[in-house]
């Protein structure tokens, strides 16, 4: 990663993409960058990436992006062991950042949500899952990217700042600022439920761009108010039932560390 | 004195002042915003954009220069400023107040924005009277804004009084019929109660209203005055080109205060939320003499609380 020319004569980058459980659109996401995908790839070595590659080896990783949840023994075994591996690992899409669907089951009974997937199989083919969450709960993490699926556009920018040996940047304001820049009509305004002022952007607003509301895949901010967002929803009518379900569908795990924290910051 | 114009001949008009310029005013798709006019029916006057003016002066996003590594000579190549003349109908006398503002941050002694001044100089500021206010979140009548404009309207059924602030402006207007009447000032309902804010940093009100604020940036995206923008560095695949951009930025946010070294100095929620209206009108009436706020009510209509810092400061003790 030194930005000398010699050295990346020398040496290219050793990168690889390793995935646990998720539906490993985050990984397509990068493959999507295809305008500059082959320019970019010329200038790392690709050593790990199952899903386009044959041959894939499992050390000495310069950059490791995994995407997926940490949801079965095999999951929490194959994290550890490249995370020895990877000198920088970053943490891709919503599964991988903040523990994503499967993590919904922190808040509901184990061997509910088992009985209704896995009963229909006898016992010894039913997968063994642990309760899903994100990679940050068993190892470090250098760098998220979240998102379902991460932009690709955000992709390709860390992996070019990386490659030029500057520290990546998080993009960590709320959805609402980018939806005010393209002056969308708000969606609250219209009596729409949207989760844009408890989670962070990056997206380009993607959603409320096309009147859908957000439901916060990118995360919720890392000082998201609880409390007013739900007075806001109460205010307007919404159901509170339904709002429970919109905030925890990919961040069940920051959602219940937000409601034990005993009162909003002071100071 | 001022000028009479009938309302079947404001096309006719605005056509003439427009030629070979953008026409901008407000138009009503699903809500109202300022854009530019290509059927003079589409002008809506009814009520005030939520969108302020600002993006034509400083938008939102901007590429700043080039950057070329492999090229000894020019490494660094600034974007080419290419802006049309324009005229601005329909603008409220906060807006252009709000440019007025503007101008002693991106138009002073020591540093002069050449997109923000060439934008300037290329526009014609056509404002309307606001009787009444359109909003019922505008205080306006509580900020001394100023008469700032080329021209003015007030809107009398079937016709328009005008008056100019501008020999630009006046000259405009130079055929119209003369017109005795007295343009009425602005009432607003709501009111601000000027008060000396630095003795009351520490009053429970600010501490109320912030519980509620979620730090969105929604007041400040929305702010008729706020232009603090973030930047951005960003390299083509080749890692040889790249260019530079800016994008508005909001003090509510947790990060805005990060520099060098990773401190951020004005983490707590608190604090920012007093940031944004000390700024406002403290920090900048101490440098320049005026407050930064138009009272153009923008920051709480667009607040997803409603929250409204006139009411804090009234509630002061
Ligand atoms: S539509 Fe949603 S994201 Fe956009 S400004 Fe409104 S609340 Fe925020
Ligand atoms: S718009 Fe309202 S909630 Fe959002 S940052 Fe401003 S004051 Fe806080
Ligand atoms: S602070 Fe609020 S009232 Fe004042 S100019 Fe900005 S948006 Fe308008
Ligand atoms: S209130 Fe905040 S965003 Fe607005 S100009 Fe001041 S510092 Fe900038
Ligand atoms: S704040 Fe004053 S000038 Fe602005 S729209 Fe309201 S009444 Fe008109």
């Amino acid at each position: 990663m030194k930005k000398t020319k010699k050295a990346s004569k020398a040496k290219k980058p050793r990168v690889g993409i390793q995935s646990i459980t998720g539906c490993a659109g985050c990984q397509l996401s990068l493959y999507f960058i295809e305008d500059v995908l082959l320019e970019l790839f010329d200038k790392i070595e690709l050593v790990a990436a199952p899903m386009i590659k044959g041959k894939n080896e499992e050390e000495n990783y310069d950059i490791l992006f995994v995407e997926g949840s940490v949801s079965s023994k095999e999951d929490l075994e194959n994290l550890l062991k490249w995370r020895k591996q990877a000198k920088f690992l970053i943490a891709l899409g919503a599964c991988a950042s903040h523990g994503c669907m499967q993590s919904m089951k922190h808040m509901m009974h184990e061997e509910e949500v088992e009985a209704a997937v896995y009963n229909k199989f006898p016992s010894d083919k039913r997968l063994k899952p642990i309760t899903a969450v994100p990679l940050h709960k068993h190892v470090q993490v250098d760098f998220y990217i979240p998102g379902c699926p991460p932009d690709k556009e955000e992709i390709e920018r860390v992996l070019k700042w990386l490659l030029q040996g500057i520290k990546p940047r998080v993009y960590d304001k709320a959805v609402c600022h980018e939806c005010s820049l393209k002056e969308n009509y708000c969606l609250l305004d219209q009596g729409i439920e949207c989760l844009g002022p408890l989670m962070n952007g990056g997206c380009k607003a993607l959603c409320p761009d096309y009147n859908h509301p957000c439901t916060g895949c990118r995360g919720m901010l890392d000082d998201a108010n609880l409390k007013s967002g739900k007075e806001i929803l109460r205010d307007k009518g919404f159901d509170p039932d339904l709002m429970i379900k919109r905030m925890t569908k990919y961040n069940t795990l920051q959602f219940m560390e937000f409601e034990s924290k005993p009162k909003e910051e002071k100071k | 004195m001022g000028k009479v114009l009938g309302k079947k001949r404001l096309y006719e008009f605005l056509e003439k002042v427009s030629k070979g310029a953008d026409l901008i005013a407000p138009v009503k798709t699903d809500t109202l915003r300022f854009g530019i006019i290509k059927d003079f029916n589409d002008i809506c006057l009814e009520g005030r954009p939520l969108f302020p003016l600002k993006k034509f002066f400083s938008p939102a996003k901007q590429d700043l220069f080039r950057l070329n590594l492999g090229e000894k000579d020019e490494p660094f190549k600034e974007e080419k400023i290419m802006i049309k003349p324009r005229v601005i109908f329909g603008g409220r006398l906060c807006d252009f107040n709000g440019l007025l503002k503007l101008d002693k941050l991106f138009l002073s002694e020591e540093f002069q924005d050449d997109y923000y001044k060439e934008a300037r100089e290329k526009t014609l500021l056509i404002g309307i009277n606001c009787d009444p206010p359109p909003s019922k979140y505008c205080f306006c009548e509580s900020m001394d804004l100023e008469k700032y404009y080329d021209l003015f309207f007030h809107d009398m059924g079937d016709k328009y009084y005008i008056e100019s602030g501008s020999a630009k402006g006046q000259a405009l207007i130079m055929d119209l019929e003369d017109y005795d009447f007295l343009m009425p000032n602005i009432h607003c309902e709501k009111k601000l109660v000027r008060k000396e804010l630095a003795q009351h940093y520490e009053d429970p009100a600010w501490e109320q209203e912030n519980e509620k604020c979620l730090s969105c940036g929604k007041c400040t995206s929305h702010c008729t005055t706020c232009l603090c923008f973030d930047m951005l560095d960003e390299m083509q695949a080749n890692l040889k080109n790249g260019k530079r951009s800016k994008e508005w930025d909001s003090c509510q946010f947790e990060n805005f205060t990060l520099v060098a070294g990773g401190l951020v100095f004005r983490k707590e929620r608190l604090p920012r939320f007093k940031h944004r209206i000390y700024h406002k009108l403290q920090y900048f009436r101490e440098k320049f003499g005026m407050d930064m706020c138009t009272g153009c009510g923008r920051c709480i209509e667009a607040c997803p609380r409603l929250i409204d810092f006139t009411e804090v400061i009234n509630k002061f003790k």
